[in-house]
């Protein structure tokens, strides 16, 4: 720069003074735009959240959940029992699930004199008392199987019975340990993962009567359902509580083809419904068969009564052939529901086919009844269909399932409600590190908070052999946790996302923020001065 | 001022089982046809259902009573509830008084009994019920909530029973709401044939939807022998009343027929249905036609005085031989009518309303309700206005001015209220509630003003389509009739149109709706907020600039050492000037800085000063033209 010497000129004495102020009013811009204006604007503008334990609940999969059962085992000779014991304690050892607590009983005078096997079990369960969960071998030696269990919570077995063999039956039957593990694999291609029970169902009736006026049917479905279905859901309600409704429905089509096939009953034919249209005929009906007021998931019972012109209706697969077994044409779709051809008997079509009045009918009660009775064990997946060699049931002879078969129901349960909450809040919280603008009010809060301490207790109560407790508190945490992942006000925020926060608010803080910042430039600067003036 | 307590003929003896078992459940449809003046069809379906259910417990097992409306007995402590969907506006004076009553939009409303209700109790089951029918019907009634519904005290009636009892009632229209097939298809599924047979199967959409007004309407009610519920019947109700206009088809005649109006011939009935009759008006308007086919039966009733003549067709019989055909009724008009249109006058009925709105700009109002007693003696009149809560009344404004009817003007003559009942509305919470009750002399008309203030809303109340406006729904007039001219709806205790017939009584419960009205509020601009965010923030940002640097910077003028004096080397020297500063800017200034940091170290506390003073001058920054313009009108001065 020849031309020009801009050299700085002397200030004057009141710059001088006035500098002061300067710095001063520097320092009281930063001060109120950084230190009180941006945290302002950021606490006013952020999106609401109570504090979640979240840590607490990303590592809720560290601990397994564990449960404890005690497993009693009668003798008839003290070492036998010991033996036998020592044998399972280390076929249990390695359990990731289960903490088997074995018992042995050793035999009393009482017991020896026992002269059937009802009264031996009888005898051994009063001097023992079982709580829920827990299970029995009793020795019987004159026994035709290997294994037989009993309806209670107890299994006869042979003397010469292995303990390989109790082993496995514990595993399959007992405590289903390969089910146990399908619910707490993560691994998707393990499939077969049905949904956690609900705490309340409506199961639903409906009888189909496409055609009122040539099909005289009729039944009295409120009297079947009292005597069949009532009593029997409410032995199993210990999870889920069920409603029980019944319907008629008239003039409901069923859109699929049915082909008629040649043979040799007196109709002379009767007609053909595909494996494969299955699914489509369950979306025809699914539609007529009436809202609901409530928002429970239903589990729907249909019995279909074909009119005459297409009856009697039987299911083929693919292959061509029937698949109609002791006369029943049904099947299941769970969780959706059950399906039931209930044909018309031979003699009402033939009067129908000749023309005549339509002749009025009763529908089987008993037949239909049962087949919906085994649909809803399915669907409700309370039985074990699992057969082994050398084990046998005892046939149930009242409506109740068998108490070993249910609690291993209520433990599974309770299992998959912990492991669905623990995963459902998992997931939760990995949303809510993701996405910033989801609102978390106070009762979200408080549901999610809940539903973390009930799944430590269940799983507490689990591991202290207190199943009944760890049912209600697995189904309380599932409810909680259900609650808190499906709250509507969580999306409150939806269409205001942080980028739309930081686009309105650009033009007022870009203009601010240059000259606030660069403003430290000069601080520092006016700070080296200083300090090189005292250096000097 | 009305009787209070219908009689109700509760326990009908119910026929001995027939052919489906369904000993205690009877459903029947029918459809009466009446011409109207002004080629103008009047077509209503009415289906019944009625279950004598007996106690509670039975209401888990359906037969042919929706299950959604057995479950709606068990979950609420409903005992009566009225659901009305239409489209169109009902004309009084021409078309006379329609069998059911429904107001344009959506309208609710519902009647509460039980033990231990509360008022609290009252209101979340009213909106829940809203909420389970917004589903069933596809409707909106889930905006049914506090701040749209009332309580009225007296002008609706329970019609269930026991009535005697503690009882709740709310009422709520939503006249904004629109009635297409999306509610037809819902409605048409809580029938037990649906619409594959008997008379729903003409209820199409494309035909009902072309109508001039159409109503779908759904009525429940309860019928208790005692307080102990353990005797009771539910009676379901579901109407459709269609207005056509024959003009509309186009035709060189007044001709018409079921399968014109309906697109199709009637395929049957219900097979469910224990009656299926069709009744045609042949009195009146429907004198000019002739049936084809000729009609079987005919039936004369006389109810109030007024005699009406309906042919009748039971489908029972037309069906009775197997073999699958069509049903039609055609309507001949004599040759001689042409396509003349029909200008016979009707006869005027007793009471007619209407309702408008006065008053301009978008802050004040005055809302009018005209009634007219065309009857040549007194009538006992009360209306029911509710007035949204974005609409202030003031009752010191209220009153009512009376003409005779054959005068134009209004003049200063005041009529005495008999009853009135107030609940002023709270901002968004309440809506006014008006009930008044007064004595209108015969040949009289009455004038109801009431002034109103808008409200200004928030952004985020206003609804899609704010500049359509915001709805007042219809007010509710209601009166007592001696006489049953005009008069045919059904009477309280009676369920099935037949039951109209020669149903002569003291007097006849009439409610008539008005029209509704549309208030324009102010509407701002939506995109408002955000603009007025940008911009209040852009201004501030530009106030922040100057005030900034006027509280921390200092202009410190420098000297130019040898300046040229032309003004084109001015010009010049100061182009060059400002390419080789731009060059040389970023080592300059940092060589500046420490330069004027280092030399000013003596000077003390001016050391700020002069380095800003370098930083200016030397930087690359927009101040410095500025400056060394400055600088040279100084020296000039100078």
């Amino acid at each position: 720069m020849e031309t020009t010497s801009s050299s700085p000129v002397k200030p004057r004495r009141k710059d001088k003074e006035e500098d002061k102020f300067r710095i001063g009013a520097t320092v009281a811009f930063i001060v109120v735009i950084i230190g009180i204006g941006v945290p302002m604007w950021w606490r006013t503008t952020t999106v609401y959240r109570v504090n979640l334990p979240s840590s607490a609940i990303l590592s809720l999969s560290e601990t397994p959940i564990k449960t404890a059962v005690q497993v009693a085992i009668y003798t008839q000779q003290p070492s036998r029992g010991q033996l036998l014991i020592a044998e399972l304690q280390s076929a249990f050892s390695d359990s990731e699930i289960w903490t088997v607590e074995f018992k042995q009983l050793s035999p009393t005078t009482k017991t020896q004199e026992a002269h059937t096997p009802a009264a031996l079990e009888k005898l051994l369960l009063e001097e023992n008392i079982q709580s829920v969960g827990d299970f029995m071998f009793i020795e019987w030696p004159k026994l035709q199987e290997e294994l037989l269990l009993t309806t209670e919570r107890s299994a006869l077995m042979r003397s010469d019975t292995t303990s390989n063999k109790i082993a496995q039956l514990l595993n399959a039957k007992i405590l289903q340990t390969y089910r146990i593990n399908q619910i707490l694999s993560t691994d998707e291609r393990m499939g077969a993962k049905s949904e956690a029970p609900q705490p309340a169902y409506d199961v639903i009736v409906s009888v189909l009567n496409p055609k009122p006026r040539l099909t005289h049917a009729q039944w009295n479905i409120a009297m079947a359902v009292r005597t069949y279905i009532e009593p029997w859901l409410a032995q199993v309600s210990g999870v889920s509580n069920y409603t029980v409704r019944s319907q008629w429905k008239y003039r409901v089509s069923i859109e699929a083809d049915f082909k008629q096939v040649r043979d040799q009953s007196k109709l002379g034919r009767h007609y053909a419904l595909q494996e494969s249209s299955l699914p489509h005929l369950l979306t025809s009906i699914a539609q007529n068969l009436s809202a609901s007021t409530t928002d429970k998931p239903a589990i729907n019972l249909v019995v279909y009564i074909p009119p005459c012109h297409t009856a009697p209706l039987h299911i083929y697969n693919s292959k061509g052939q029937r698949l109609t077994r002791n006369g029943v044409d049904a099947f299941i779709s769970p969780p959706w529901g059950g399906f039931i051809i209930a044909n018309p008997p031979e003699h009402v079509c033939l009067a129908a086919v000749s023309d005549q009045q339509p002749v009025p009918y009763h529908v089987s009660t008993t037949d239909n009844m049962q087949v919906m009775l085994d649909q809803l064990h399915k669907l409700l997946d309370i039985s074990s269909e699992l057969q082994m060699e050398g084990v046998k049931a005892v046939d149930i002879e009242q409506l109740e399932p068998r108490r070993w078969e249910y609690e291993a129901y209520l433990r599974r349960s309770a299992i998959r409600h912990i492991a669905t909450a623990s995963s459902t809040l998992q997931s939760l919280i990995k949303l809510l590190d993701q996405i910033s603008y989801i609102v978390i009010d106070d009762e979200v809060g408080a549901a999610i908070t809940n539903s973390y301490s009930d799944i430590l207790a269940a799983k507490a109560a689990l591991l202290e052999h207190r199943l009944a407790d760890a049912s209600m508190m697995a189904k309380r945490a599932f409810v909680a946790s259900e609650r808190g992942f499906f709250d509507a006000s969580l999306l409150a925020q939806l269409y205001f996302p942080d980028e739309q926060k930081y686009a309105i608010y650009i033009p007022l803080f870009l203009p601010i923020m240059v000259p606030v910042l660069s403003s430290f430039n000069m601080l520092r600067s006016v700070l080296q001065a200083r300090r090189k003036e005292k250096q000097s | 001022m009305f009787p209070e307590a219908f009689v109700l003929l509760l326990l009908v003896a119910f026929n001995a089982g027939s052919s489906l078992g369904k000993d205690n459940e009877r459903f029947h449809e029918e459809l009466v046809v009446r011409p109207l003046s002004g080629d103008h069809v009047n077509t209503y379906f009415q289906f019944t259902t009625r279950w004598h259910y007996g106690e509670k417990d039975n209401l888990y097992h359906t037969q042919l009573t929706p299950r959604v409306i057995a479950e709606l007995l068990q979950q609420f402590a409903v005992k009566e509830l009225h659901i009305g969907l239409t489209q169109g506006l009902w004309r009084y004076e021409t078309w006379g008084y329609p069998i059911v009553e429904a107001t344009s939009g959506a309208e609710m409303w519902a009647w509460f009994s039980g033990s231990n209700l509360t008022n609290g109790e009252v209101d979340r089951q009213w909106k829940e019920l809203a909420n389970v029918f917004s589903g069933v019907l596809c409707a909106s009634l889930n905006f049914v909530d506090n701040t749209n519904s009332i309580a009225p005290r007296h002008l609706i009636r329970p019609q269930f029973m026991p009535a005697n009892g503690q009882r709740f009632v709310r009422y709520s229209t939503l006249p904004r709401e629109i009635v297409c097939t999306e509610n037809l298809t819902p409605w048409k599924k809580l029938l037990p044939c649906g619409s594959a047979s008997g008379f729903a199967s003409l209820l199409n959409s494309g035909h009902v939807h072309n109508t001039k007004y159409h109503s779908l309407g759904l009525k429940v009610r309860v019928l208790c022998e005692d307080h102990d519920e353990e005797n009771c019947i539910v009676e379901l109700t579901q109407t459709a009343n269609l207005v056509y206009d024959l003009r509309l088809f186009e035709l060189s005649n007044n001709d018409f027929s079921l399968r014109r109006l309906f697109g199709m011939g009637l395929n049957g009935f219900c097979e469910l249905a224990d009656s299926s009759k069709i009744y045609v008006q042949r009195n009146e308007q429907g004198e000019r036609f002739q049936l084809v086919p000729a009609p079987t039966q005919e039936v004369r009733s006389t109810r109030g005085g007024h005699s009406v003549v309906y042919s009748v067709y039971d489908m029972h019989e037309q069906f009775k031989d197997a073999g699958e055909r069509l049903f039609n009724v055609a309507w001949l008009s004599p040759k001689s009518e042409g396509r003349r249109r029909n200008l016979a006058k009707p006869s005027l009925p007793p009471v007619t309303v209407h309702r408008y709105l006065l008053g301009h700009g978008q802050e004040r109002g005055r809302i009018v309700t005209e009634v007219t007693n065309s009857h040549y003696d007194a009538l006992p009149i009360m209306v029911q206005e509710v007035v949204p809560w974005y609409v202030h009344a003031y009752l010191h404004t209220l009153s009512i001015r009376r003409k005779p009817q054959r005068v134009n003007e209004y003049g200063r003559q005041r009529l005495p209220f008999k009853l009135l009942h107030y609940t002023p509305g709270k901002q968004r919470e309440l809506p006014s509630h008006l009930e008044i009750g007064f004595m209108l002399p015969g040949q009289t008309s009455a004038l109801i003003t009431i002034d109103v203030d808008y409200l200004l809303l928030k952004w985020l109340e206003y609804p899609p389509d704010a500049n359509h406006g915001h709805y007042i729904g219809a007010a509710i007039v209601s009166s007592q009739l001696p006489m049953g001219r005009n008069y045919t709806a059904l009477p309280p205790e009676g369920h099935l149109f037949e039951h109209s017939f020669n149903a002569t009584r003291p007097s006849y419960v009439l409610s008539l709706h008005t029209e509704a009205l549309i208030v324009s509020l102010p509407t701002p601009d939506f995109s408002m907020p955000y603009n007025v965010i940008c911009l209040a923030c852009t201004v501030v940002a530009l106030a922040f600039g100057p005030i900034h640097s006027v509280a921390t910077k200092m202009i410190i003028v420098g000297r130019q050492a040898s300046a040229p004096k032309n003004f084109v080397k001015k010009i010049f020297n100061k182009i060059f000037r400002r390419g080789k500063a731009g060059e040389e800017a970023p080592a300059e200034a940092e060589g500046a800085v420490l330069g004027a940091a280092a030399a000013a170290a003596p000077l003390g506390p001016s050391g700020f000063g002069s380095s800003r003073a370098s930083r200016t001058t030397g930087g690359p920054s927009g101040d410095q033209p500025l400056l060394e313009d400055l600088d040279e009108e100084e020296e000039e001065q100078d």
